[in-house]
């Protein structure tokens, strides 16, 4: 019997837009190792990069457009690199740059005037990437000053430099500490006291004299922002204007002197933070660069991890982009969290599964041993409020292997409780795994074609009749203040839903890009870890599976 | 086993806890996830649990005293007993990671409150993980002292990250610390040492204290000679190593 091969799924979709040109509806999907520009009215691929060209191995499973659109930051998983491509129209999907980074970055997003690229990693540490490796002469980069710039430098590279004692790239130092030198030993003759110990001790100082030459820089253009003590799991930066320049009884935020009226403060002023979320339950709200070692509240109240950020911007009558104090997180717990953030505090957790309907248990296997509870994947915006479409708050909820969209609808900007918002959900004819909006009333969903409904471990069955479409239309008219609605069963044969993918597949077929796995063991894991990594962030889940991990 | 008999652990002649029943590693990895109850926010820190006698309620009165000394990894409490009358009116609290020692703490407290009637009532003890849960006990600005004492100095390079002084963690001491606020790291070990400096040293928000003003510190002389790890320093004839700073706000 030959193995069944399956369609790859796009793991991440953006929205390009290249306005005054017939590129404004173009779409960036990451397929595998390759990154395609298609056009989702016509599915016409109008661009390719693949990141194997790069020397990158793995999978795209990062995808951030700048705010201006004008490049696009992928991470790819095996080799742990940050490529920048350009996105302008005369070098769409042109790499600029690579960087490779010491663990799997984890998230991925670009600071609000897309200078810098923000990369949180593994170990809690946030990394400001400058958009252009800036050129350092090599004699410069190992004899940093070491501080030339008094104390406003607070991270200089130089904490980059230090020496690796372990040839495994695995083993890399601590990144964050003092300035870099000469391997010596923590120990001296006066710590240790035992005969084994001062044996260890001799041991260590003539390997790293021996190590001494082999060690390797590390890249200087790696700048840490902050960091986390705990695994980093979602990241987004904001702007606030210190004022609207709307109505004069706005209240907005001033650094210096917390809510006042509008008409305070200095028209134009604004200020940068960077908002931070790890698998210990904090969500930590800190300045933006350069200042990032100033924290300025924590968001306390959930319970377990944090593994989606979403913070609502909206538009003012002048046209003036801003962005709310609404943050909206989700993760390991059952609720959605709205935030004050800038004030800290909790506004209300918005349930996730509608409380006045049973859930019914999703189907498979009774030994499947997968972690069912609910994980948030995705929290998005689904349109930005204007003054001219209402001033509606519109957010999408997407849950790890689960085959549903929910949405949160709130008509007014200031919620002040749960039953403000009202709650809607879609059911979709596979997992959901990433979207964008593409205008006011539509957005596009990333479907996993792979894997079974409900499922991240069984595979589909290759020949059956329904097949699941990768890219999924979704009009806020079939489901807005619907309760949970079912697809239409002959849906897939047709229909606006299964447009776009259908002629997407088809000119990726006529290119030749399209991409099909076989279905065997190995791939079934690989694919496991690029789609699903989310619920495995929750405490104890390896705990049976594995041996107690980190001891010596 | 002898825990079972009237409570052995207690010292038959000062009724304070006897060490050798609170034997524990000597280190603990602060990376790895904590099982224990930790409060989601600061005002879920129950100070009627820790401070009995000045809290009899657990419920919260508005403008009451607030912890502002936090020993980091207290081990056996040895400072917060000599600070204790030292600040009589200063609340304070000791944070470990083993539980072991915690236990101990706990107990010592307990005992000097029964044989000092109305003494020690503003020392406790926690067992939580500092590195990664600061925040949720103390809220920003809230402390005016910060001891970081004989910290585990992680040898090994690739440790280096769990120690409990970094740039990145100051930025967390930072924050709990009000401006103003004092920091004090001491050690053993000259390598951890000057890395604790020199983390302190760039750090933007902070600032040495000079020469007299450390003089002048009562406190900076407890550091070596109250603490059991200082003591034992002390007696093996070694050298410490000590850097205090101030938490100060750099003109914007």
């Amino acid at each position: 019997m030959s193995l069944q091969k399956l369609r790859h799924p796009f793991q991440c979709l953006t929205r390009l837009e290249i306005p005054g040109t017939d590129h404004d509806n173009l779409l960036l999907v990451a397929l595998g190792l390759r990154v395609l520009a298609v056009n989702h009215k016509t599915g016409a691929v109008v661009g390719s990069w693949n990141a194997e060209s790069a020397g990158s191995k793995g999978s795209i499973i990062q995808m951030n457009m700048s705010n201006r659109m004008d490049y696009v930051a992928l991470v790819t998983s095996e080799d742990k690199a940050v490529h920048i491509l350009s996105t302008s129209l005369t070098c769409l999907l042109l790499p600029l740059n690579k960087r490779t980074l010491p663990k799997r970055p984890s998230c991925i997003k670009w600071s609000y005037d897309d200078k810098h690229v923000l990369v949180g990693d593994k170990f809690g540490d946030v990394y400001a990437l400058p958009l252009h490796i800036p050129v350092i002469p090599v004699e410069e980069a190992v004899s940093l000053p070491a501080d030339e710039s008094g104390k406003t430098a607070e991270e200089t590279p130089k904490e980059d430099l230090k020496p690796t004692p372990a040839p495994d790239p695995e083993d890399v130092a601590a990144e964050d500490g003092p300035p870099a030198k000469r391997y010596k030993p923590s120990a001296s003759e006066l710590t240790v006291h035992s005969g084994r110990n001062r044996q260890a001790l001799e041991n260590q100082k003539r390997t790293a004299a021996m190590k001494h030459d082999q060690r390797k820089a590390h890249d200087p253009t790696l700048n840490i922002a902050l960091g986390h003590v705990s695994m980093l799991t979602a990241l987004t930066c904001t702007r606030v204007a210190s004022t609207r320049a709307t109505a004069d009884d706005t209240m907005c935020y001033s650094r210096e002197q917390g809510y006042i009226w509008s008409d305070e403060v200095n028209i134009g002023e604004y200020h940068d933070y960077i908002i931070t979320a790890d698998r210990d339950e904090h969500i930590r709200i800190s300045r933006g660069l350069p200042q990032t070692h100033i924290i300025e509240n924590y968001c306390f109240g959930h319970t377990s991890f944090i593994s989606a950020l979403c913070v609502c911007d909206g538009q003012d009558s002048g046209g003036y982009h801003y962005a709310g104090n609404l943050l909206f997180s989700g993760g390991g717990d059952d609720w959605i969290g709205v935030w004050d953030w800038l004030k800290g505090t909790l506004i209300c957790k918005i349930p996730l599964d509608d409380p006045t309907q049973q859930q019914p248990q999703p189907p498979g296997a009774p030994d499947d041993k997968t972690d069912r509870r609910t994980a948030v994947s995705g929290i998005w915006q689904w349109a930005i409020p204007t003054p001219t479409t209402d001033d509606w708050i519109r957010i999408a909820i997407a849950c790890e292997g689960e085959p549903r969209i929910i949405t949160l609808t709130c008509t007014s900007l200031a919620p002040k409780s749960a039953s403000d918002f009202e709650r809607a959900e879609y059911k979709l004819p596979g997992n959901m795994l990433d979207m964008e909006y593409i205008d006011t009333e539509t957005i596009i969903i990333s479907l996993d074609s792979m894997h079974e409904v409900s499922s991240t471990e069984t595979l589909r069955d290759a020949n059956s009749e329904k097949s699941c479409p990768r890219l999924f239309l979704l009009h806020n008219s079939e489901f807005l203040f619907a309760t949970t609605q079912e697809p239409d069963d002959n849906a897939d044969t047709g229909g606006v839903p299964f447009d776009v993918d259908q002629k997407v597949a088809a000119s990726l077929a006529e290119k030749g890009l399209d991409v099909e796995i076989e279905a065997t063991p190995e791939n079934q894991a690989k694919m496991k870890d690029v789609l699903y990594g989310i619920r495995s962030l929750r405490k104890g889940f390896y705990e049976k599976a594995q041996e107690p991990a980190e001891e010596e | 086993m002898l825990e079972n008999n009237a409570n052995p652990t207690l010292s038959k002649s000062t009724g304070l806890p006897r060490k050798r029943f609170y034997r524990a590693r000597a280190h603990s990895n602060p990376l790895s996830d904590s099982h224990f109850p930790i409060p989601i926010s600061p005002c879920q820190v129950d100070y009627s649990l820790h401070y009995p006698q000045l809290f009899p309620s657990s419920d919260k009165i508005d403008g009451a005293k607030k912890i502002q000394f936090a020993d980091v990894g207290c081990g056996f409490g040895g400072l917060l007993i000599s600070l204790s009358t030292l600040f009589p009116e200063t609340l304070m609290i000791g944070m470990e990671l083993r539980d072991k020692v915690t236990e101990y703490v706990k107990e010592r407290i307990l005992a000097l409150r029964v044989a000092n009637p109305g003494q020690y009532q503003n020392i406790s003890v926690v067992r939580t993980n500092s590195m990664k849960y600061i925040p949720n006990y103390f809220e920003k600005g809230q402390l005016s002292k910060m001891f970081f004492l004989f910290p585990d100095p992680h040898f090994k390079e690739k440790n280096h990250r769990r120690r409990v002084i970094s740039t990145h963690l100051l930025d967390e001491y930072a924050y709990c610390l009000g401006v103003g606020g004092i920091i004090y790291t001491i050690t053993d070990v000259e390598e951890l040492g000057e890395w604790m400096k020199a983390c302190l040293e760039s750090h933007p928000l902070f600032e040495a204290l000079t020469k007299e003003e450390l003089e002048a510190d009562p406190v900076v002389k407890l550091l070596t000679s109250a603490t059991e790890e200082g003591q034992k320093v002390a007696r093996n004839g070694g050298q410490t190593f000590q850097a205090v700073y101030r938490r100060f706000m750099p003109s914007q």
